[in-house]
């Protein structure tokens, strides 16, 4: 594989709230190659969106702290701070410059991603202008070419958000993003609030478009069809840890982790018939309240007196296929997931 | 757009007509003889008569009324103060670009200090900045004008001797009245400012921009601020409406001659022309500074300006089908 | 910008030099006085509108009279007339100045003075002042000779004429300039010490130096009269240089000044008094005795002081003590106008409501007559009466006195002719022709002492007759004397010269600086 763009080490961030604590990012690590694709799976207050803003430095503040671990951009630590005043004024200012520029990110709602009392065009040359220095008239250009390039006519460039429909004004948000031909993308759920048809679309499009610029894309999402449809490699998360990591084929053909074998098991399939879709019994984890063993404990189906008694590593399970769960710690003979299940059974 | 000003300029003349017909039966049910204001308490009977019929107070409330429109529309005449004799157009007139200078004047400084605060506040929400401009903001609504005035003149030109304590001939002398309106209009506009921002930096337009790698400053000023500032026009927009009224407090303190000291003592005196002309030029104004608020939205918000074309479109159509049919 | 700045300190430099140049030239600056004054005259001609309380100041800067008054000798003085005497009690002759003329350039002459008093006739707003003048008794005798005659009998004829709504004014300016209502807002008919220069309404009004003036040229170049309502920034306006002299400023201010350097306190005996009326046509104030408890159960000298800062005095009269025709009472009648809670209480106890009672006590809205009703309504509750206390706007106040719509009212009147004084105790005149009074029915012998003094014109014969009419008023108590306030303005301590009117108002036209 070919160099890192973006590398994400043992990230541990905290939103420090009056009612207390929330664990919202526990030491998280991934990385992007050149033109890689790394999709983030996990379900609703996973942390997911919270990995995507850490990378973008835009964490709610004061609320959210990078309370230990690095974010790589090229090589670049972005998530420096320094008590030093100059100093973090030069890191903001550094971050400022890579924003937009080399990372920029495409948000879940492109209803109200954009700014309504600006024109479009306006606000796609923004960004150019922001991190080039072209005038105002080369950047109105390329503007307009970004906006061909993502499938809407140029002559809109004048027009208002309210005027296009919610998949044109993603295509924006994603001409947007791309405009300054960033070295990272980060889509947050970018088809969650399109409809169907649109949403094939607009996913096609980004995956034209980051081939075309070679982009590496870290995509957020909850959906799996997404994932195969677009993913290298894949990244499940829960309740801000990362239960199981490798890549596509790793992850669809034999999912190791109990929350992994219950999302799959969650999707209508059409070779099999069931009535009843599976649900996942019970609530994720509370992040103000994270428990000192297994995060999943409560809801898992193969969980042992083993899972309770630590919180465990993610183990290589195969190359490149790493998982977090007791069940495949190595040399601690802890029975399999499935022998786990048939044990707690009988212990019941 | 044209075919809507003009439609809403229509508008005034049913809210100036209420508005005098409320004012003809208050007169009507107020005691006291503006005979009295014209002749002197002391005049004869036959005189006070005399007086009575030829200014017709001896009609029928509506038929007084009616003559009024009638003159004021036709001749464009609002008729002749009780209290000097001269025609109260004249009088409103010498007095209303005061009145036009201390409120506008006034409205400027208060946008200048509250918007910023406004923002800031909103920006760094529960910081410092915020709990300290949002209580003078509280200390701005709260005070009472009368005391503030007061303490300004004392203040400024009795101890310091910095500021005239009256005489608008010199700029000097505009400087306390614009200040101490300005500032007690503070208030109301930085706390509007501040909650309609507050919601505005929570929307993901907002993040968006940021994610730009803007700077933070142009993100709350160009991206924040314009679409904050719909409530904050409506607020400004009452302001103006209310001191176009007379700030009697501000006239009568830093001595201007202006509109709401005019009313006022039109009202002591029972004085009704003069009522009833300034009332008709407070309507008047009023309703062109809600027009011009109203323009003022669809300028900043093209939402707004697109559903006031639609509106137009569909009645239009509406229009062109029921021709048809 | 660096070259800008050198060019505008360059300016600067030249122009303060110019500046310093031409002053040096002359010999005394030009010097403006700058009165804060309550608000704008209803006119700046006094002949066609009624004379507001807000013109007196403002009219004798344009316009002398025939006579003038001196404040200190309560007595007149030639001004336009050099000269009069009584022909018979309703004629007099007068012999004019012959070197005035108006501020137009056009000379004024006996004519003139006719004129004037036919036009305040005929405007019928000036009742008080030119109703008794009988026009066709008066005659022209020469250019500079005019008897002037009255219907009836005024022994105060000259006083009237000494006032400032009989200021005289130039027929021919008037023709000149259109007609008398022109004089309203641009005066040139009036032959006083200065001219207007402009008047914006509601804001100032500017007079200049009269170079043509009869009489010792004014000391100020120029004169603006501010027009600042509210009484606290009127003072504020003068401590902080803005105005040199602040006309009718609040007592409890004037106070706050007393011991400063700078500023000088004109503090005048009036022909003012601060009266409360009963209305004795309503119970309980029908009955004397009533009447009386009251007039024994005020504590005068210390409400002077306390409501109006000591400004003023006491009295023992239905007039003032200032006034000309004030007879002190003599011991040959009981004086109910002094404190004695003792005996009020027991002429209470004699009277129909030995229990005490409760009325309204209606006043206009004011700080200082706020502060006399609370201190009323406290000494009467020592005797067992409540008093509300009815504060009430001066057209409201007026229309409820005009009705006899009131249990009890306090109210200022500023009539330095006692005759009018009088009408407030003359069963004759109702309610709505002196605006409130007594209605109070007094013994017969009164009606005709009150139709003598106002006719018989030796001064001691009326003396006489003013002790009677003041012994029937003290013994009976339809109103209570409070007291006379003095005229009180602020001034910058160098000016002198500031006068007051027969009407009680400031008169600042000769004013000047000492230095």
């Amino acid at each position: 594989m070919s160099e890192k763009v973006l590398e994400v080490k043992n990230l541990i961030v905290h939103y420090e709230t009056q009612d207390g604590v929330a664990e919202a990012v526990n030491d998280v690590s991934f990385s992007i190659s050149a033109g890689e694709t790394l999709g983030l799976v996990g379900e609703t207050g996973a942390g997911k969106t919270t990995i995507a803003l850490t990378i973008m430095g835009l964490l709610p503040k004061p609320a959210g702290c990078v309370i230990s671990g690095e974010v790589l951009i090229d090589g670049r630590n972005i998530t420096e701070t320094s008590r030093n005043r100059a100093k973090q004024r030069k890191n903001d200012r550094m971050m400022r410059r890579l924003r937009g520029n080399d990372v920029s990110m495409i948000f879940q709602d492109p209803m109200s991603a954009l700014n309504p009392v600006m024109r479009v065009g306006d606000q796609i040359s923004e960004v150019i202008r922001l991190h080039s220095s072209a005038s105002r008239a080369v950047a109105t250009q390329k503007a307009m070419e970004m906006m061909e390039l993502v499938g809407i006519p140029g002559v809109r460039f004048k027009d208002y958000p309210h005027e296009f429909s919610g998949g044109m004004k993603q295509r924006i948000v994603i001409a947007m993003a791309l405009a300054c031909n960033p070295r990272v993308l980060i889509a947050d759920e970018p088809t969650t609030a399109l409809d169907v048809t649109i949403q094939a679309q607009v996913l096609e499009l980004m995956n034209d478009l980051k081939r075309q610029f070679n982009t590496s894309l870290l995509m957020i999402t909850h959906d799996l069809g997404v994932v195969a449809e677009m993913c290298d490699k894949c990244a499940v998360i829960y309740a801000g840890q990362m239960v199981e990591h490798g890549t596509v084929e790793h992850i669809f053909n034999n999912a190791q982790h109990p929350y992994t074998q219950a999302l799959f098991s969650a999707l209508p399939s059409l070779d099999k018939d069931v009535d009843r879709l599976k649900s996942i019994s019970g609530l994720m984890s509370d992040p103000m309240d994270l428990p000192p063993y297994c995060t999943f404990y409560e809801r898992c189906d193969a969980r042992c007196h083993r899972c309770m008694e630590l919180d465990p590593p993610l183990t290589e399970s195969e190359p490149g296929h790493f998982v977090k769960c007791v069940h495949f710690m190595k040399d601690n003979g802890a029975p399999s997931p499935k022998e786990g299940a048939a044990a707690a059974e009988a212990s019941l | 757009m044209f075919k809507y000003i003009i439609k809403r300029l229509l508008w005034m003349i049913p809210v100036v007509l209420g508005v005098l017909s409320i004012v003809f039966i208050l007169s009507e049910i107020t005691s006291g003889d503006p005979v009295d204001a014209i002749v002197g308490y002391d005049a004869p009977i036959e005189v006070r008569e005399a007086k009575r019929e030829e200014l017709g107070l001896n009609d029928p409330v509506a038929v007084r009324f009616i003559s009024y429109i009638v003159k004021v529309v036709t001749r464009g005449d609002l008729g002749e103060s009780y209290a000097t004799g001269r025609p109260v157009l004249d009088e409103l007139l010498a007095r209303f670009p005061n009145t036009l200078i201390l409120t506008f004047a006034s409205v400027i400084v208060a946008l200048i200090i509250a918007i910023p605060l406004g923002l800031l506040s909103a920006v760094k929400q529960y910081s410092v900045i915020d709990n300290a401009s949002m209580a003078f903001a509280l200390f701005g609504v709260s005070i009472p004008q009368f005391w503030f005035a007061l303490l300004t003149l004392l203040l400024f030109s009795v101890k310091l001797r910095w500021l005239p304590a009256s005489g608008i001939d010199r700029l000097a002398g505009w400087v306390l009245p614009v200040a101490m309106v300005g500032i007690a209009n503070v208030g109301n506009i930085a706390r509007t400012a501040r909650s309609s921002m507050l919601e505005v930096v929570r929307q993901d337009y907002i993040r968006t921009a940021r994610a730009k790698g803007q700077k933070e400053i142009i993100v709350v000023v160009v991206h924040g601020l314009r679409n904050a500032l719909i409530p904050v026009i409506a607020n400004v927009g009452n302001t103006i409406g209310v001191s176009l009224g007379g700030a009697i407090i501000a006239e009568s303190i830093f001595s201007i001659s202006g509109v709401g000291q005019y009313m006022l003592l039109a009202i002591n005196q029972r004085n009704w022309p003069s009522i009833q002309g300034g009332i008709v030029l407070l309507a008047l104004a009023f309703s062109v500074t809600m027009l011009v608020m109203d323009l003022l939205y669809t300028a900043i918000d093209p939402r707004l300006r697109a559903e006031f074309k639609a509106k137009n479109k569909i009645r239009a159509k509406k229009n062109s089908d029921g021709e048809a049919a | 910008m660096k070259k800008i700045l050198a060019i505008v300190f360059v300016a600067a430099l030249i122009l303060s030099l110019a500046a310093c140049g031409s002053s040096a030239k002359k010999e005394k600056p030009v010097e403006t006085l700058t009165v804060a004054h309550k608000g704008d005259p209803t006119s700046l001609c006094h002949l066609t509108v009624t004379f507001g309380s807000a013109n007196g100041p403002v009219d004798c800067f344009l316009y002398d009279r025939l006579l003038d008054y001196n404040a200190e000798k309560n007595d007149v003085e030639p001004m336009l007339a050099t000269k009069w005497e009584y022909i018979d009690d309703t004629h007099i002759k007068f012999t004019l100045r012959e070197d005035v003329v108006a501020h137009d350039g056009s000379p004024f002459t006996a004519s003139d003075v006719i004129y004037t008093l036919k036009t305040g006739q005929d405007s019928g707003k000036l009742a008080n002042y030119y109703g008794n003048f009988d026009l066709d008794g008066c005659e022209v005798i020469d250019k500079y000779t005019v008897i002037i005659a009255t219907k009836k009998v005024d022994p105060f004829v000259l006083y009237n004429l000494s006032n400032i709504p009989l200021g005289m004014v130039v027929e021919a300016a008037v023709t000149n300039s259109g007609d008398i209502t022109v004089q309203d807002q641009k005066p040139d008919a009036g032959t006083g010490p200065y001219k207007l220069v402009e008047w914006v309404a509601g804001s100032t009004i500017k007079f200049a130096r009269n170079e043509k003036y009869w009489g010792e040229k004014p000391y100020y170049d120029f004169v603006e009269i501010r027009i600042i309502t509210d009484a606290s920034s009127r003072v504020m306006n003068l401590e902080s240089g803005t105005v040199d002299v602040a006309l009718d400023p609040a007592t409890a201010q004037v106070v706050l000044l007393e011991d400063n350097k700078d500023f000088q306190i004109i503090n005048y005996p009036t022909t003012n008094l601060t009266t409360l009326y009963f209305n004795c046509t309503k119970e309980p104030f029908n009955d004397v005795k009533v009447r009386q408890a009251i007039a024994l159960a005020l504590d005068y000298e210390s409400n002077l002081e306390v409501a109006a800062s000591g400004y003023g005095s006491t009295s023992d009269s239905f007039l003032p003590k200032n006034s000309s025709a004030y007879v002190a009472p003599d011991g040959s009648y009981v004086n109910y106008f002094h404190y004695d809670v003792e005996a009020a209480k027991a002429k209470l106890a004699e009277s129909s409501y030995p229990n005490g009672f409760s009325f309204e006590l209606l006043y206009m809205e004011g700080a200082t007559f706020q502060a006399y009703a609370e201190l009323i309504q406290n000494q009467l509750g020592a005797i067992g009466i409540t008093v509300t206390p009815v504060p009430t706007a001066s057209t409201a106040f007026y229309e409820l006195l005009s009705a006899g719509n009131y249990e009890a009212e306090i109210v200022n009147s500023s009539n330095p002719d006692p005759s009018i004084q009088l009408k407030y105790f003359d069963h004759r005149v109702g309610f709505a022709d002196v605006r409130g009074g007594t209605g109070w029915q007094g013994p017969a012998e009164l009606d005709t002492l009150i139709d003598q003094a106002n006719s018989v014109l030796d001064t001691e014969t009326r003396k006489t007759i003013y002790a009677q009419i003041s012994a029937i008023i003290n013994e009976n108590c339809p109103a209570i004397p409070l007291y006379s306030p003095t005229k009180v303005c602020l001034a910058d301590a160098d000016i002198s010269g500031i006068r007051l009117t027969e009407f009680n108002d400031i008169d600042l036209s000769k004013a000047y600086r000492v230095s």
